[in-house]
């Protein structure tokens, strides 16, 4: 099924075309939401309501960019919604004082289950700037639209967690050998 | 090593993490999808349920309001106090005193009516009698009140109480015992004659005067007179307004 035919079958309200839908995307949506949230029950939640959002709202995905990131938008969104009720999001305080050791070399070794552990280790704030901007490469104007802060913010917040990601890694590096 | 690095690291491993929803997975999501359809439906539901509990606990509260009235007249109006009956005191118990007075009577003085009495008194299970005296219950003083036709009492009587249901059925049926041996009394004609010659002198405090009062206030019936119900220790007033209210509270647990 061609994206055009999905889309129109979608807006039809077919479920069929939901159910291809969701069986394509449901997988990739539900990593998005495992990075953001440390609960897997809360992911899948939020996964869901993705979905469901996704169907009510397709006759407002205009055709100029791709299907996907519009939906994966959706379902950031639902997450963020979710962590701004349950988590403090810029409330993360820097609790400890981070010093870089500069010969430190991180092997690309490590196994993303290994790398998801160190993002659970960080404040939800510092967690969701870095989800955003690393890995689904939002820009800071964007990030800071989405969270409503300033873009310094969400700038500072970004080097902060990398920092802490950073000093896990060399530690993880050292108990390794 | 650089923050791009990381940055990098992180996005090649995260950025499509294997995931697997759960089995029930979809079926949630089309439960969340068709909301409004399923809340109509509890919300009907709850509906239903709460309309069958109020109907259940009036009913429940209706013969409790009944019951306890009636077994407190009984037991504050033994057949000796009857005659002091103040207008309060409903009907029925004193219906009982009088009639087993009644029955005393014609057990001393007359065998004959005595075998009609008892011929009547071992028939209560035949339904139509019971309906029919059911039926007559609520109406009963307004059938000796207007007393001139006891046929067409009894079908206004009908028309009336058609609607009352399952709560004055029950009422009926606790009186209707009382009621067989009433009905014995408007037509047990030849032991009128008899005692309604002294039935003049009437004397509120004595059992045998009520007992004449009312072969008198049966023969009126009879020659189709004037009924005193005053004169029977009957308040009609309280009688009927207490069938209204029946009425009222079935109509209001109906509109319901």
């Amino acid at each position: 099924m061609s994206e055009p035919e999905l889309l129109k079958a979608l807006r039809k309200g077919e479920g069929k075309a939901q159910k291809y839908l969701y069986e394509h995307y449901a997988g990739i949506m539900l990593g998005i939401c495992i990075r953001y949230l440390k609960n897997e029950m809360d992911a899948e939640e939020i996964m869901l309501n993705g979905f469901v959002r996704i169907f009510q709202n397709i006759h407002q995905f205009e055709e100029k960019g791709s299907f996907e990131g519009w939906m994966k938008r959706i379902v950031i969104n639902e997450a963020l919604g979710f962590l701004r009720k349950k988590e403090p999001l810029h409330l993360a305080i820097e609790k400890e004082h981070i010093q870089l050791p500069n010969d430190a070399t991180v092997e690309s070794a490590l196994a993303a289950e290994d790398l998801l552990k160190l993002l659970y280790d960080l404040p939800a704030g510092y967690r969701t700037v870095f989800n955003l901007y690393a890995i689904e490469g939002y820009s800071h104007k964007e990030i800071a639209e989405m969270l409503d802060i300033t873009e310094g913010t969400s700038k500072s917040q970004l080097s902060k967690a990398r920092a802490m990601l950073q000093k896990r890694l060399v530690d993880n590096e050292t108990t390794v050998y | 090593m650089n923050p791009e690095d990381i940055d990098k690291l992180f996005k090649e491993k995260l950025e499509r993490l294997p995931a697997a929803p759960s089995a029930d997975a979809w079926a949630r999501l089309q439960q969340k999808m068709e909301p409004p359809k399923k809340r109509e439906n509890t919300w009907l539901l709850y509906v239903a349920a709460s309309v069958s509990v109020l109907l259940i606990m009036g009913l429940l509260y209706f013969n409790k309001l009944v019951k306890p009235e009636t077994t407190l007249v009984a037991r504050n109006n033994p057949p000796e106090q009857v005659s002091t009956a103040s207008p309060e005191i409903i009907e029925q118990p004193a219906v009982i005193a009088q009639n087993n007075i009644l029955q005393d009577q014609v057990n001393e003085e007359d065998a004959a009516p005595m075998a009609a009495l008892a011929h009547d008194i071992d028939n209560p299970e035949s339904t139509v009698v019971a309906a029919t005296q059911k039926r007559l219950v609520p109406d009963k003083n307004k059938a000796k009140y207007y007393g001139s036709d006891n046929k067409a009492n009894e079908l206004v009587n009908l028309n009336q109480s058609s609607p009352i249901s399952e709560a004055v059925a029950t009422i009926a049926a606790e009186e209707s015992a009382v009621n067989i041996i009433e009905v014995i009394i408007k037509r047990d004609g030849s032991s009128e004659n008899e005692y309604g010659n002294s039935a003049e002198e009437l004397q509120p405090n004595s059992k045998k005067s009520l007992l004449k009062a009312i072969y008198k206030q049966a023969r009126n019936l009879k020659n189709g007179e004037r009924v005193e119900l005053a004169a029977l220790g009957v308040n009609t007033e309280k009688m009927n307004a207490e069938g209204k209210n029946i009425k009222e509270k079935i109509s209001k647990v109906i509109s319901l």
